[in-house]
């Protein structure tokens, strides 16, 4: 009877101590998984912030020992975020817009900047996407294009690929990528079906986004036809020039254009945006001070009513640079508020203002 | 054959008087075993505390450059040259000299919006060169209250001033001090 207590004991005590260990290493386990996620996540924040600051710099981040996982961004409210797909950490941003695929799954990212001019420089606009994402650009346009740009940009890289026939089109291939997104400066392409091989592809692996004139539309596969998302304006100072498609082309090197191109969706380019609109009146308001300090200047030397303080002062016989400024705040704050006819008026206060300070860069100590 | 010896009226077997020495042996071991097991648990205390201290400091340090970084390309401070890139390292004195003014102007929302920028930290600018006497302007200052570390970086910039030059900008030389908290 006592011996089989004893064994009874053992086995007792040594399931107890296994159980007990197990359960350590299930704990650390855990812990580690999301020790891990927020390493990669606060190191990701930290590239990518860096990434952001520095000018027209292009960063290509080894993530091979994340590449079974799935990077998410996304944008609402104001607030960008980022993290993997399943894990508990994630990274918030209010205030730098990311443009980005909604999901990425790669083991490299590249990371663009470039710096975004509305007409002074507001803010640098970070890219992030992946070789395993493909841009099918189709377009008819035969030079000075912002797709010419970002083949060129991505060359390298080679998953930027220049359709320029509707054959072309016809005959995209899906190839072993994790997203393909159409590209076009061609109106009504969303009218025609889901070119044939990429039917197979599931829904959301294939986008489209038509880029025209000054609107940018979205459009997700759906089984054979194209759905609409949504659409954004863009707001931009690059030259316009027109298309054989009828509709119209920015200049090269458009960054708005740019960030309409890497959104995952419209809502997540109108959010980034919207970021850069809420710098942009701020921004305003210290050209309006620094506007007032040159008018100081001027004044000190006895200019008051000099040429300078012509093209300065607020005058209702003239442009002016205080006026100009004036309306591209108002024009700011009421597209912010949502006013879409505020927001068609911002690019002619933006020209407004950068023709004034180029004629102001003449004679006279320049804005910006 | 075992025998038995009386003590204070109880009787105590041989084997008994065994059992208790082996008793005082195991009660020894087992505390013996809680001296080395509080002693590892003191020292693995001690080595998380100073691995914990030297992440802090390796983030605070990360922070402390990533703001540095931010405040050199920042555009509000930036020398612009109309829409072309703007001048590297170079902070333009009209647009620090009309700070004061538009903080003023902008009350809350300065901080407000700052905060998710610079976070609890402080960013002066001060110049060097041309006037003799160092002079100081203050770009952020929100220091967290009842900070246990700050952290101080320093980077050299030029300073443009429009209005000093005969024909073209003058320029100087200071430096942006940036102090992160924690």
């Amino acid at each position: 009877m006592q011996v089989t207590f004893h064994w009874i004991y053992v086995v007792l005590a040594g399931a107890v101590i296994l159980l007990f260990f197990a359960g350590v290493v299930v704990r650390q386990k855990s812990l580690a998984e999301k020790e891990l996620t927020a390493d990669v996540v606060r190191i990701m924040e930290t590239i990518l912030a860096g990434a952001g600051v520095s000018e027209k710099t292009k960063n290509t981040i080894d993530t091979s020992g994340l590449s079974d996982l799935t990077l998410y961004f996304s944008c609402t409210e104001s607030v960008g975020e980022f993290g993997i797909l399943g894990g508990s950490s994630r990274a918030q941003n209010a205030r730098d817009p990311l443009f980005a695929p909604q999901k990425i799954q790669s083991p490299q990212l590249i990371a663009w900047s470039l710096p975004y001019v509305f007409p002074f420089k507001i803010v640098d606009f970070l890219y992030v996407t992946a070789p395993t994402i493909k841009y099918a650009v189709f377009s008819l346009t035969l030079s000075d294009s912002p797709f010419d740009e970002l083949e060129e940009e991505f060359r390298g890289i080679g998953n930027v690929v220049h359709l320029q026939t509707p054959e072309a089109y016809a005959n995209l291939a899906p190839e072993e990528y994790f997203h393909i997104r159409v590209v076009t400066d061609v109106p009504d392409l969303h009218a025609q079906a889901v070119p044939q091989r990429l039917r197979s592809l599931d829904d959301e692996q294939v986008s489209l986004v038509e880029v025209l004139g000054e609107k940018a539309i979205y459009y997700q596969k759906k089984e054979s036809f194209w759905q609409l998302q949504g659409e954004a304006n863009i707001f931009s100072l690059g030259n316009t020039a027109s298309l054989s498609g009828g509709g119209s082309s920015r200049g090269a090197r458009d960054p708005a254009v740019f960030a309409a191109i890497f959104s995952g969706t419209p809502e997540q380019y109108q959010c980034n945006m919207q970021k850069t609109l809420q710098r942009l009146e701020l921004l305003v308001q210290l050209y309006q001070k620094k506007e007032e300090e040159l008018e100081l200047y001027y004044a000190s030397k006895g200019e008051s009513s000099g040429t300078c303080m012509n093209f300065l002062n607020s005058n209702p016989a003239r442009k002016n640079i205080e006026d100009a400024l004036m309306v591209l705040r108002n024009n700011v704050k009421s597209c912010t508020l949502g006013a879409s006819a505020a927001c068609s008026e911002l690019i002619v206060a933006a020209e407004q203002l950068r023709d004034l300070n180029e004629q102001l860069r003449l004679d006279c100590i320049p804005l910006y | 054959m075992t025998q038995t010896k009386n003590i204070h009226g109880l009787k105590i077997s041989p084997r008994e008087k065994r059992g208790e020495v082996q008793m005082m042996e195991a009660v020894s071991i087992l505390f013996i075993f809680f001296i080395l097991v509080g002693l590892g648990i003191l020292f693995y205390a001690r080595y998380t505390s100073a691995v914990f201290q030297h992440q802090q400091d390796a983030f605070q340090e990360a922070r402390a450059r990533e703001i540095t970084l931010r405040v050199v390309y920042l555009p509000e401070l930036q020398c612009s040259k109309s829409e072309a890139e703007a001048e590297v390292h170079c902070v333009d004195m009209l647009k620090v000299k009309s700070m004061e003014r538009w903080k003023e102007d902008l009350g809350d929302t300065f901080y407000n919006y700052y905060f998710d920028i610079f976070s609890y930290a402080t960013v002066t600018l001060h110049q060097i060169y041309p006037q003799e006497q160092e002079q100081e302007w203050e770009i952020y200052n929100k220091p967290k209250q009842g900070f246990k570390s700050a952290r101080t970086n320093r980077f050299i910039v030029a300073l443009r001033d429009d209005t000093l030059g005969e024909t073209t900008p003058a320029y100087g030389y200071g430096y942006l001090k940036v102090v992160v908290y924690s």
